[in-house]
């Protein structure tokens, strides 16, 4: 238990964190408390878990990905006119998540083949995508796509949860397994703890940051099926701005921007947190100006709970000497 | 040498802060509508109203270049827009106008910079006249003061209202919130818990539409605003705020949207937890129409974008044959249901809109 504590520290303090936050609402309002209100949060954080996941893969190797808002829509887009196009289910599946994987290595390669600032990549393919969405949908949102695609990540299991929720805890385990058990996981860490010293090791590390880069847009491809079941609907104009949400996720879930540091425990906590904040500000009916300050109290704050263990720690260390 | 540099970068602002008082804000034209506000301006006419007091359009000789500087068409509301004024160039170069319509969009719903450098084009080219859609009620200042200082005149078409047209010619959306709130007041037996989804952006529309919706419930006893929550203008947004309220509000009856991409949002999340719910929107998009005929979303209140531009094209030539026209003029709008969805605009207001020529 104690080697678990020590282990996930600061995922630890995300789920006090979380607890915190859903006590906090409860006390305010009762109803906050309910299974059905439970299982709304967990519902509504899956979009940005699953693209907070793969923004963590990303973030890890001390890369970014501003793209994922403009792969949304643009993945949307495109499985909503293929299942509209009556593409078997099976197929529709994978040839999303191989457009996906592909888009996200295209950054990958950008990053990590042709050695672009991450930022500044994935700026212009997140223009890039956004084009594609409007030009192949002639701005038009994709309407009415079938029932029998729509209910493939969303059927409900209980009058709220949908599948969509095993979907997102089934690819967080998945993507903890390789992150943590797979060789790519751990050049991952290696490169963004200290490229050079990797690349010395012997870490081929343009491969690494390309498929990277690509897995992580597996979460994103998977949040746009689930899109399309819950609206529907593929809208190029959807998505914008959720790359910052991504962000939040992995950030207050304790993964550094610098790099080398951070879990998928740790993001879906923390996508989870984020949704509970925005559903409990809604049901306390909380004025929408104050919901910015809010949400961004809570990011501060998470950052700042990073800074205090990280000095806790090396204390301790110190100490230990 | 840095002493130089202080005082030419002192010059420098001194001058730059002249430029822009050069146009004192109460000078403005359109500065007492700025003032009172351009949902609540007291001289405002809807075009309904006006249609029968103008003559026939002016004829002009000379050749005239109207500009239309608009929003991006990525959205179809601007699209309709961009529709309609060309609609209006065709049917004045039919009347033997030697018209031309220039429209132009900026390239996304945030390229305020992009619009300007597009107005700044029209004004060094010395068009007649510019119809403007601002993006804020900020972005386009320079190239508006540097069309008043070629003696450009200009319509606002829809938004953003700003003090410097002589004319605007858009939606009331303080009305269009009432019609909202009113649609569903009477579909849910003047009773019940309704809640507003609201569109946060730098126009003020969406502040005008939800201050409409809250207005008409204040003196209602029996209604019930339970929310009024910001979506941002986002479908998925939408979506998840309905989702929330449902669960907190079973018997919640009736949700008004400040837009018809958000309607569409909170519509897919009443279907999935079977709910009465009544969804209505703003904007009257072809998406929510059709859904509107298909039996799902409710209404909406449709400003029939094309024929705001049509109708702001006639009152720009208007205004450059030298008449004086109001400085606001609502254009037609009008809830459409499930009963006069299917209807033409001309059975919808009792008259059919187009130019009445010599």
């Amino acid at each position: 238990m104690n080697a678990i504590y020590k282990k996930y520290r600061r995922e630890w303090s995300t789920l006090i964190a979380l607890f915190i936050t859903i006590i906090l609402f409860s006390v305010l309002e009762h109803s906050y408390l309910s299974a059905t209100n439970i299982a709304t949060i967990v519902t509504q954080s899956v979009t940005y878990g699953l693209m907070g996941i793969g923004m963590t893969c990303v973030i890890i190797t001390g890369g970014i990905d501003l793209s994922v808002g403009s792969s949304l829509a643009l993945l949307a887009c495109v499985g909503a006119q293929l299942a509209k196009a009556g593409m078997p289910i099976p197929v529709w599946i994978v040839v999303c998540l191989a457009l996906g994987f592909l888009m996200g290595v295209v950054n990958g390669v950008l990053v990590g083949v042709m050695g672009l600032q991450p930022f500044i990549a994935t700026m212009g393919t997140m223009q890039v995508f956004r084009g594609i969405a409007y030009i192949i949908t002639g701005g038009f949102p994709v309407l009415n796509v079938p029932r029998e695609y729509r209910n493939v990540f969303n059927f409900k299991i209980t009058s709220v949860i949908t599948f969509s929720v095993v979907v997102f805890f089934i690819f967080a385990i998945i993507i903890t397994f390789v992150l943590k058990k797979m060789r790519i996981g751990t050049y991952a860490y290696a490169i963004g703890g200290n490229e050079d010293a990797a690349r010395l090791s012997g870490v081929r590390v343009k491969r690494t940051k390309a498929l990277l880069y690509g897995i992580g847009m597996l979460g994103t491809t998977l949040a746009a099926l689930i899109m399309i079941g819950r609206l529907g609907t593929g809208d190029p104009s959807t998505g914008q701005g959720y790359e910052m949400d991504a962000i939040a996720a992995a950030a207050i879930g304790g993964t550094s921007m610098a790099g080398g540091r951070g879990n998928i425990f740790g993001t879906v906590i923390g996508a989870v947190l984020f949704s509970a904040l925005k559903v409990g500000l809604v049901v306390m009916g909380v004025d929408t100006f104050y919901q910015y300050i809010v949400t961004g109290i809570v990011i501060v704050i998470a950052a700042y709970i990073e800074i205090v263990q990280g000095n806790m720690l090396s204390k301790q260390k110190e100490k230990s000497k | 040498m840095k002493k130089m540099m202080v005082g030419t970068a002192l010059a420098l602002i001194a001058s730059m802060s002249m430029s822009m008082t050069a146009f004192a804000a109460e000078d403005l034209p359109s500065a007492d509508v700025a003032e009172q506000g351009y949902d609540f301006y007291k001289d405002a006419v809807s075009y309904n109203d006006l249609r029968e007091k103008l003559g026939v359009v002016p004829k002009i000789e000379d050749e005239i270049t109207i500009g239309f500087a608009t929003k991006t068409f990525e959205n179809e509301f601007w699209r309709m827009e961009k529709e309609g004024a060309e609609a209006a160039a065709k049917t004045f170069q039919d009347a033997g106008y030697k018209l031309t319509v220039d429209v132009r969009g900026a390239q996304t719903e945030t390229d305020e910079e992009g619009q300007l450098t597009l107005l700044m084009d029209m004004v060094n080219k010395k068009y007649d006249g510019i119809l403007i859609s601002g993006i804020s009620e900020a972005n386009l200042v320079p190239g508006m003061e540097a069309a008043i200082e070629a003696g450009i005149d200009m319509t606002t078409v829809m938004d953003a209202f700003t003090p410097y047209a002589t004319t605007t010619v858009g939606a009331w959306h303080y009305q269009a919130g009432v019609q909202g709130a009113e649609w569903i007041y009477n579909k849910i037996g003047e009773e019940g818990k309704v809640a507003c989804i609201t569109g946060l952006s730098q126009a003020t529309a969406a502040q005008a539409r939800t201050q409409g919706f809250n207005d008409f419930y204040a003196d209602k006893d029996k209604i019930e605003v339970v929310a009024v929550q910001n979506g941002d203008w986002d479908r998925q947004k939408a979506y998840d705020i309905t989702e929330t309220l449902l669960q907190q509000y079973p018997d919640l009856a009736g949700i008004y949207c400040n837009n018809d991409t958000m309607a569409m949002g909170a519509l897919e999340a009443v279907v999935a937890a079977d709910s009465e719910c009544v969804i209505v929107g703003t904007d009257g998009t072809s998406e929510a129409t059709e859904s509107i005929k298909a039996g799902e979303l409710d209404a909406t209140v449709d400003f029939f974008p094309n024929k705001m531009a049509e109708i702001a094209v006639e009152m720009q030539i208007r205004k450059l044959a030298g008449e004086e026209l109001p400085k606001v003029i609502y254009a037609p709008q009008s809830i459409r249901d499930g009963e006069n969805v299917d209807k033409s605009f001309e059975e919808i207001f009792g008259y059919d809109y187009s130019p009445v020529f010599e």
